[in-house]
């Protein structure tokens, strides 16, 4: 699997460059280009659910802010890649400190899903944001603002990000299907916005992955879906669930290791997959207060494969 | 009065004086008919069994001349190679045969440099046969070695043997026997003959027993002997005192207890409570290294004996416990998980997301690309 360009994936190139193309937050938007117009940018937190467009929006702003050489004055990091103290001390102060050749004389740090820093890192964020201000500005982007540590939060401006309604996806699905010259029919449409559930990434990636296939069609929608589910960890539960602990063990022992899934994920998805699947309904929620033991251990303990074991273990024997 | 005599004076002549590993000789004996070029042996177990004995008693039951090399010598490449190259690969002319003797090789320390592909060289063209003694051969840098001898694995003495052994001693030595001494020297020495031996001669100084200046000897006990007590027994007290005693650190103990739960219980809900008590234990463990708080730690080491109590009857088969599968694994698939790591990142950095959103959007992004 290798990818030359990236363009060849839809979600990047159909990524907005411009203000007008992003959809769904005009208030936002209007906000934040006035700022922009007048040069003059605060400290941003942008909060909302995956897919609504804070990254795009950040991109957009040092376009639009710095022009051409938008990249020397930009620096685009992942906090929930690098999320320990050491980042805060090295990398993003060493961008922070010097300062900006050309007319606007700061740079922006946009840091994305800033609430996986851990609290120690935020709080050494606040010094460098403080000491820097004149030649710095930040933009963080999160979940929920609610993990920002207040001190921060009463730092920046604050932005709300609603997830995008169905018809705002459906225009900018459209205008992909032109210029891709794929035809989605009407109910594909309805389907990919269901699906979805408000992430427009997910909805791109969707469409994409069926058109691999030909026309996009209601029911390519579902197949793909249902082919990029997380099937092995529903195989793991089903496994457990009929008393082979054994066999679920070594997939579990599989996926944490070589396949290097985080034990969070991996519960985060047997959760959501509990209510979907073909059991009592008074089994689902016995099922559920287990794996929300387990996931409380799982942040109090230090093993995480003892953990989901011990659950595991525990679905072998629940009582139907 | 010379002490610490008996043990040297009683030493087995002869494989068969050799007592309690009955199994262990089979093999041994097998090895020596059937020697040819290249084929060493590791014989491994505890302290006292008679790994050392063994090799002793081949020597002098066929009046073969005997090359030993222990920890107490140089044992870098180069000191292994000047003591041993020579006697391992040249036949002198008044010597029938010889067995060469390498003493505790998993005693190998950082300034024996180069020393285990020494050895492996060695037992390859060695003209005669060699034995290597150890006390634990999972060690992960005498690996090599393992991997070209044949294994003989010793037991713990029965209690039986070694109180006949010292019944024996006394009437050779006209010392007074007293049946309770005995019996109580041999139910304390753990399995470790050299070591009641000792203790014995100690005791009847003056040709009677009186065993109160014996001192009780803390001893580090094999971890596969702490998994079958562990998973044997259904007393908390025992359980929980086996465990204490084991050579391993604590985050060891719940990796072994972890891999050999399945292992040794048949029943599902004996599984599932056993991994409860694990659970519970790491939950312990973690407040005591995360906040620095000990006052943790005895629980944590208790709950791990809800192992133990999770059976509900005695199994008395006979398990083979196995090494934690996780630590091997991990060193296995460190690369792959490198290059997934590195694969995460690149495509993040191009896709403005993180590895962890990557990963979520792999399965569209498969297939997307294969296209």
């Amino acid at each position: 699997m290798f990818m030359d360009d990236k363009y060849s994936i839809w979600t990047e190139k159909y990524r907005p460059t411009k203000f007008d193309e992003i959809v769904g937050q005009d208030a936002i938007v209007s906000r934040i280009r006035s700022f922009v117009e007048n040069k003059q940018v605060p400290h941003l937190l942008f909060a909302g659910p995956a897919g609504c467009g804070k990254s795009t929006l950040s991109l957009i702003i040092a376009r639009e802010m710095f022009g051409k050489r938008w990249k020397n004055c930009f620096l685009e990091m992942n906090a929930s890649d690098e999320r320990g103290i050491g980042i805060i001390r090295s990398k993003i102060k060493d961008f922070a400190r010097t300062k900006a050749i050309g007319n606007i004389p700061y740079k922006i740090i946009f840091l994305d899903e800033a609430d996986s820093l851990t609290p120690e890192a935020q709080s050494a964020l606040r010094r460098t944001m403080e000491s820097y201000a004149k030649i710095c500005r930040f933009c963080l982007s999160c979940n929920y603002s609610s993990r920002i540590i207040e001190p921060i939060q009463s730092r920046c401006a604050v932005f709300r990000f609603k997830s995008i309604s169905e018809d705002d996806i459906k225009t900018r699905l459209k205008i992909i299907a032109e210029g891709e010259k794929v035809k989605i029919s009407p109910k594909a449409l309805d389907s990919v916005c269901y699906l979805a559930e408000g992430d427009i990434r997910k909805a791109i990636n969707i469409v994409q992955s069926s058109a691999a296939v030909g026309d996009i069609t209601d029911k390519s929608v579902f197949e793909t879906v249902a082919s990029a589910h997380p099937s092995e960890i529903r195989k793991l539960m089903e496994l457990a669930l009929k008393g082979n602990f054994l066999d679920s063990r070594k997939m579990l022992v599989d996926l944490l290791y070589k396949k290097g899934v985080a034990a969070e994920d991996i519960i985060k998805i047997v959760s959501k997959e509990v209510i979907s699947m073909d059991i009592t309904e008074k089994h689902k929620i016995n099922l559920m207060e287990k794996i929300g033991e387990y996931e409380y251990r799982l942040g109090m303990g230090s093993n995480e494969q003892i953990q989901l074991e011990a659950m595991l273990a525990n679905f072998a024997v629940l009582k139907k | 009065m010379i002490f610490l005599n008996f043990a040297k004076k009683y030493k087995p002549k002869t494989l068969n004086e050799v007592i309690g590993q009955q199994g262990a000789l089979l093999s041994v004996k097998g090895w020596l008919k059937n020697w040819k070029k290249g084929e060493a042996m590791i014989i491994w177990g505890p302290t006292g069994t008679g790994k050392n004995s063994i090799a002793e008693a081949i020597a002098s039951e066929n009046k073969w001349h005997m090359v030993k090399l222990s920890p107490s010598e140089n044992r870098s490449a180069a000191g292994i190679a000047k003591s041993l190259t020579a006697a391992a690969t040249q036949r002198p002319l008044l010597i029938k045969n010889r067995i060469i003797l390498i003493d505790d090789i998993d005693v190998i320390t950082t300034e024996d440099r180069g020393a285990v592909k020494e050895i492996v060289n060695i037992i390859k063209k060695s003209i005669f046969p060699i034995i290597l003694t150890a006390n634990n051969i999972y060690v992960k840098k005498i690996e090599p070695i393992r991997k070209v001898c044949r294994i003989v694995q010793l037991n713990k003495i029965g209690i039986i043997e070694v109180e006949k052994k010292l019944n024996e001693i006394c009437e050779m030595e006209k010392i007074e026997p007293n049946k309770l001494s005995l019996k109580i020297l041999a139910r304390s020495c753990g399995g470790d003959l050299r070591s009641a031996i000792n203790d014995l001669e100690v005791a009847a100084v003056d040709k009677k027993i009186n065993l109160d200046s014996i001192g009780h000897r803390e001893r580090e006990i094999n971890i596969f002997e702490v998994m079958k007590v562990v998973f044997k027994t259904k007393k908390m007290k025992t359980a929980v005192d086996v465990m204490n005693e084991s050579d391993k650190s604590y985050d060891e103990l719940l990796l072994w207890l972890e891999e050999n739960i399945c292992n040794e219980y048949e029943d599902p809900v004996e599984v599932a409570q056993a991994f409860e008590a694990l659970s519970k234990a790491d939950m312990f463990r973690a407040k005591v290294s995360k906040n620095m708080n000990y006052r943790f730690i005895r629980y944590a080491s208790n709950m791990l004996s809800g192992v133990s109590l999770a059976k509900k009857n005695h199994y008395s088969k006979f398990t083979n416990y196995r090494p934690p599968n996780v630590l091997m694994m991990l060193g296995r698939t460190k690369k792959s998980r490198a290059e997934m790591k590195e694969k995460y990142t690149e495509l993040g950095s191009k896709l403005h997301c993180s590895r962890k959103k990557v990963a979520d959007q792999m399965p569209f992004l498969s297939t997307i690309m294969d296209k």
